[in-house]
């Protein structure tokens, strides 16, 4: 896994902050790593090269490589509570459509990757177009509501 | 329903208790879950957990443990486990990481990670911050660990597939400290797994018990001085647990057993098995039985290396 320097960790940061409105200076604390097809966070580790440890991975996935960027539920999910652009507040019919696996009409007239918030919680992401909203959670983590 | 061996062993130390430990190895597991503090408090996850009719109960040793008083399978159904407020992990297999202690900014190596409850509930303790390396041998193992380390929003692992019994030799003395939760002959999981017992044999226990002796040798190896280990296992066969560091603690005098002390109800280590008398220390190892706490069984040894 390579560390992000530079222009690269600078293209992260920035892509963060402007679909998303998380602040720079949230964005700068960690460390960006990129490693198969995906961009990996983790903290500022002092105690060993985390280059060197040969790991498989390192962190947490919160971007697929993709132009543009495609964010992960599990990274919207990380940084739930800076979240302040690119949200939808879906409703309880629209939430169980999305832990259903269906995708969502767009109500919301939202455009590009957005996230789904549902009562303050981030359930995931989506790729709206004019239609309709694409569900991207991932198949491992919908779990039909209808059995709660 | 229990082999005659198994039950002649277990016999041999627990006497006429032996069958109230028979009836609970029978008996189907409690379920429990841990709130996943680094997406949620615990009070704000028992408030909605509340609202939807689950009712919990404390599980002593931990803050953030509870048991579900609730039927069956419900609870992974609702919203709080699927955005991973919480986690399904059995009360007493939270005993080793809180045996361990780890803190902020250390450096963890999780020997046999897989599937992470254990490794999950450390990030925790350490809020995202160091690093925890963890290891399993298994691809299909460790899928299952980064999907849970992903559900839990864990930042601070790094994942590596190698043989536990040589990892000191790219680690050596590098961590502050180490749990090796070993694989085992799983005794202590016949509450959950019926299965455990048609693979039972007094050969396998003997098998484990030298993949074991190897891979805490290991483990040993790569702490730093100073630094501690918790060696544990879901099993109660002295060949697994006791033997196990006794064996390891002849080979290296730097090492001393350290008095493990939680509030739930234990027993001490064993000293002497069949013909073997072990290092006196091994007392203050700890066994916790499956009738003492209506839990799973384990067993746990905390280690420092001088």
């Amino acid at each position: 896994m390579k560390v992000l320097h530079g222009r690269k960790r600078k293209a992260v940061i920035d892509y963060l902050n402007s679909l998303f409105g998380i602040p720079v200076e949230e964005l700068e604390k960690y460390v960006y790593l990129a490693s198969g097809e995906k961009i990996w966070i983790t903290g500022k580790i002092e105690k060993v090269d985390i280059q060197r440890l040969e790991a498989e991975t390192v962190g947490l996935g919160i971007l697929r490589r993709a132009n543009p960027f495609k964010p992960t539920t599990a990274g919207v999910q990380f940084f739930a509570k800076f979240i302040k652009k690119s949200v939808v507040d879906v409703n309880d019919e629209e939430l169980e459509r999305l832990l259903k696996g269906f995708d969502i009409p767009n109500r919301f007239g939202a455009s590009g990757y957005v996230v789904f918030r549902y009562r303050g919680d981030i359930i995931g992401v989506g790729r709206a177009s004019v239609e309709k909203i694409k569900n991207m959670i991932p198949k491992s983590r919908r779990i039909p509501l209808g059995k709660e | 329903m229990f082999p005659e061996k198994f039950v002649e062993r277990y016999r041999k130390i627990l006497g006429d208790e032996t069958e109230k430990f028979l009836e609970y190895m029978s008996k189907p597991l409690k379920k429990s879950i841990r709130v996943n503090t680094l997406k949620i408090d615990v009070s704000e996850c028992l408030r909605r957990l509340e609202e939807r009719g689950i009712l919990l109960e404390k599980i002593p040793w931990t803050e953030s443990g509870f048991w579900v008083r609730q039927k069956e399978g419900l609870i992974g159904y609702t919203l709080e486990h699927i955005l991973g407020y919480i986690y399904v992990q059995e009360a007493a297999s939270m005993i080793p990481p809180i045996v361990l202690a780890p803190r902020e900014d250390e450096l963890i190596l999780d020997m046999a990670a897989a599937p992470g409850s254990k490794t999950g509930q450390m990030a925790e303790m350490m809020n995202n911050t160091g690093l925890i390396l963890a290891n399993d041998v298994s691809v299909k193992r460790i899928k299952s660990l980064r999907f849970n380390m992903e559900k839990l929003g864990v930042i601070n692992v790094a994942v590596i597939m190698r043989d536990g019994r040589f990892l000191w030799k790219k680690y050596p003395g590098v961590f502050d400290r180490v749990l090796l939760d070993a694989p085992c002959s799983s005794e202590g999981s016949i509450r959950k797994d019926w299965g455990v017992l048609n693979r039972w044999s007094p050969r396998l226990v003997k098998r484990m018990s030298r993949l074991q002796i190897s891979l805490l040798d290991s483990a040993v190896r790569c702490v730093k001085h100073g630094g501690e280990i918790v060696y544990s296992t879901c099993t109660l066969a002295p060949e697994e647990n006791e033997m196990v560091v006794d064996t390891v603690l002849r080979r290296h005098r730097d090492l001393r057993i350290e008095k493990i002390k939680i509030p739930a109800v234990t027993r001490p280590g064993l000293i002497k098995w069949e013909k073997r008398e072990f290092d006196p220390s091994l007392e203050d190892t700890v066994r916790i039985y499956p009738q003492d706490n209506d839990t799973q069984a384990f067993f746990v040894a905390k280690l420092v290396r001088e």
